[in-house]
């Protein structure tokens, strides 16, 4: 009974102890994955407001598969492909078109292009790290099969 | 800083000036004494609403100028080895950031993973 109070108490004394010294999960990320980060960041704040998260994600999505068919061996954009991914700009959350008349249209357009144009140039720059690595894990991807939406040309 | 206290006292001094010249004019010894007093308080008036003015201008293009630099700080994200602090793991080689919503493999940006731990519309798209 001693024993157990006296182990009972040593716990209670030293897990406080142990828990704070436990490292926080963090990790210096390296060059490419600041400047992916950052970027991100900067089209989050621009498109602040005007598109949910699955355009932001969308449109990201398209402008890296777009460095990648720019400067990778192999991959090609599928224009048709393309357009159905980002057209889906007009649409809302749930998957209806919104009501937009045309002065709000216009500016979706250029706020999504603008975006797609940051994420593209970005991911052109982010590839120039390495560029080898960049266009390996991109053919990957590819044929994983367990992406879907993809844009390349099969 | 120099800059923020002079709009400060241009402000404060803008409230404070017109109070006498609006005393003066309902100070019974001055009106009955003192009628050309008025006009002096007018021109003080006017000069503090000036003043005033100045100060509000000012005021609001400080305003935009820390607004556009809150917005420079948004882009600067990064700078300074700032990343890193909502980082995890959920496999081997895959690292994640709750912050920016994507995951990378190995270093390069993964669709597979990002999906996998940020799907974020379970009604339709399921990027």
């Amino acid at each position: 009974m001693m024993l157990r109070t006296l182990s009972l108490a040593a716990a209670l004394v030293f897990a406080p102890c142990a828990l704070a010294q436990a490292p926080a999960p963090t990790a210096s990320p390296s060059d490419a994955i600041n400047m992916d980060l950052a970027v991100t960041d900067a089209i989050r704040t621009m498109l602040d407001g005007t598109f949910d998260e699955g355009h932001i994600a969308m449109l990201q999505s398209l402008g890296h598969q777009k460095a990648v068919a720019a400067t990778c061996p192999g991959f090609e954009l599928d224009p048709r492909a393309f357009a159905n991914e980002f057209n889906l700009i007009y649409d809302d959350t749930m998957g209806k078109p919104r009501a937009l008349n045309a002065g709000q249209r216009v500016e979706l357009d250029r706020k999504a292009t603008f975006a797609l144009g940051m994420a593209f140039g970005a991911q052109i720059a982010i590839a120039a790290n390495d560029h080898s690595s960049f266009c390996q894990a991109a053919t990957q991807e590819r044929s994983g099969g367990k992406v879907a939406h993809l844009v390349w040309a099969k | 800083m120099l800059r923020s206290r002079f709009l400060a006292a241009a402000v404060v001094a803008a409230l404070i000036i017109p109070a006498p010249a609006y005393a003066k004019r309902h100070d019974d010894w001055h009106r009955d004494h003192h009628h050309d007093r008025d006009h002096d308080g007018d021109a003080a008036a006017g000069v503090a609403l000036g003043i005033g003015l100045i100060g509000i201008a000012a005021a609001i293009s400080a305003k935009k100028k820390r607004k556009a630099e809150e917005q420079r700080n948004e882009y600067r994200y990064g700078y300074g080895n700032s990343y890193g602090s909502d980082y995890f793991s959920p496999a081997p080689d895959v690292s994640c950031y709750r912050g920016e919503r994507r995951c990378f493999v190995r270093g390069q940006f993964s669709y597979e993973w990002t999906d996998r731990q940020f799907s974020y519309d379970p009604y339709r798209r399921g990027y």
